[in-house]
């Protein structure tokens, strides 16, 4: 039943398509994040619709998309950069073929990077995207937030639809992608004009970012908490009435506590102690060990270069009498980076890394400065604009937080986010170019138009 | 269950979402914030210019 409602919508999404060529885009970014193909069992999963539906959004746009104030943009370039220099690690990799099974998935999360900002021309197609992308999490989040709210969950427990580590599927990962839409989520509920602001969208809205701050609980990532911590920081600088915030926050977090399971708060105590937690004690090693391997090789040694380590890790004595609280020494082979930063430097390297950090610090000034720009105008097609950079820079800053601890430099959805973020600068920059205007400032008195 | 229910939640709301793209002309086109003003500036003349329909 559930496999035919999946093929059902698939195709009339493709269907759709082909009247409006931007909905194939639309279509690839659903598919590349619930990824109905692996929760269905017959016809979508036998099929490369995932690749079909790429070559059909491409050509859409470049066939019929009105292509004469497409712009690009900077970011754009450095994408195609590390594309390329992501590439040549692969043909020089420590290990090829598992380099190769990274690249494939890789260059597609890029290339569409890429090609994504040059479709949104308009207000409504970034709104639009958007709202898909919010609405894919949302099918996993949900789920995950009403088992959680249930009493399910637990360390690698909590089935998120899928049972495994696929994109958005894996825990950790979606804690922090459920946690960083969260201010985008709450945008949309103000913003947004495929639904437009009432109560149903405020309930919808609220629900679906509690049931996002309910991950982290169910999956018990670290990560998440951490992550919402930098949230609640950063929604200072986007709320009204900032006493009242911190005074509710606390609040919540007081009424929280006592309903947490007691599980979830052991596991959050050993944030204070890596060295006795076997988990983190690994990590560090890991790290260490790609600090030294790169400082010898330098360019990296392409997707996957961790399967080479091999780490002794010393764990000092726990708390308590569980049967990992006491000290000793354990060693370890092939352990994941868990941490985006050692990813890219890993297996990409210092010029990797730089590349990569300027993107992400390239974003952030951009969405900072359509920020400031546009906070304080008072035409009302453009108060939208302020609002949206501020919670992809939120949202942003959260994923880089994350990304310390979890290994998600390559993660599709947040490049996605980035196009969204390119995509919001080179709107903002034709519109302005268009007119000669800038935006119309509160302070200078002018009459709303 | 719990899964099945989210599912059909957000694919109700993206199908509505689609729909409801599928007949806004803003979609493909904006107009920009001139063009705009020029409409309603020579929307504006006309109107002084013709007496209106009572």
């Amino acid at each position: 039943m559930r496999d035919i409602a999946f093929i059902a919508f698939l195709f009339a999404f493709i269907g759709l398509g082909f009247r409006r060529p931007f909905l194939f885009v639309l279509c690839f970014c659903y598919i590349d994040i619930v990824a109905p193909q692996r929760l269905s069992y017959f016809l979508i999963n036998s099929i490369p619709i995932s690749l079909i539906v790429f070559g059909l959004a491409i050509g859409g746009w470049l066939f019929a998309d009105d292509k004469r104030d497409t712009r690009w943009s900077g970011r754009q370039s450095l994408l195609v950069m590390l594309l390329g220099y992501c590439w040549m690690t692969t043909m020089m990799a420590d290990f090829p073929v598992e380099a190769q099974d990274k690249w494939s998935w890789v260059w597609k999360a890029l290339v569409w990077a890429i090609f994504l900002p040059l479709t949104l021309r308009t207000k409504l197609r970034i709104e639009a995207l958007a709202l898909i992308m919010l609405l894919s999490a949302a099918s996993i989040a949900i789920a995950g937030g009403l088992k959680t709210a249930g009493g399910g969950g637990g360390y690698g427990q909590l089935q998120l639809l899928l049972n495994e580590n696929y994109g958005l599927y894996e825990g950790s990962t979606m804690s922090t992608v459920a946690i960083s839409i969260i201010p985008l989520i709450l945008w949309y509920r103000r913003h947004g004009t495929i639904f437009p602001p009432d109560w149903r969208v405020s309930l919808f809205c609220f629900a679906l970012a509690f049931a996002c701050m309910l991950l982290p609980i169910g999956t018990q990532a670290r990560t998440g908490l951490v992550c919402l911590a930098v949230l609640a920081v950063l929604s200072l600088r986007a709320v009204r009435h900032r006493l009242l915030y911190i005074a509710g926050a606390g609040l919540l977090v007081a009424a929280a506590i006592p309903l947490l399971p007691q599980s979830y708060t052991q596991r959050m105590e050993t944030i204070q102690g890596y060295k006795a937690d076997q988990s983190a004690s690994t990590r560090v090693a890991v790290w260490k060990w790609t600090w030294d391997y790169v400082k010898e090789n330098p360019l990296g040694g392409g997707f996957n270069a961790y399967l080479q380590n091999h780490v002794r890790v010393e764990k000092a004595a726990g708390p308590g009498n569980a049967p990992d609280a006491e000290a000793g020494a354990y060693e370890e082979r092939a352990r994941a980076y868990h941490s985006g930063y050692f990813e890219m430097l890993g297996e990409q390297g210092f010029p990797g890394l730089v590349l990569w950090l300027l993107l992400h610090f390239a974003g952030l000034v951009q969405m900072e400065r359509t920020r400031r720009r546009y906070l304080k105008t008072r035409r009302a097609e453009e108060e939208w604009i302020a609002p949206f950079a501020t919670a992809l820079q939120h949202g942003h800053i959260v994923y880089l937080v994350g990304s310390l601890f979890v290994g998600i430099a390559f993660q599709p959805f947040i490049y996605m986010m980035l196009a969204l973020e390119i995509g919001l600068s080179t709107y903002c920059r034709r519109r302005e170019r268009e007119a000669g205007w800038r935006p119309q400032m509160q302070s200078r008195g002018f009459a709303r138009t | 269950m719990v899964d099945n229910l989210s599912i059909a939640l957000t694919h109700v709301l993206m199908a509505i979402a689609l729909w409801r793209l599928l007949h806004r002309d803003d979609l493909d086109q904006e107009v920009s914030p001139r063009k705009l003003w020029e409409q309603r500036r020579d929307a504006d003349m006309t109107g002084r210019d013709t007496p209106r329909d009572a």
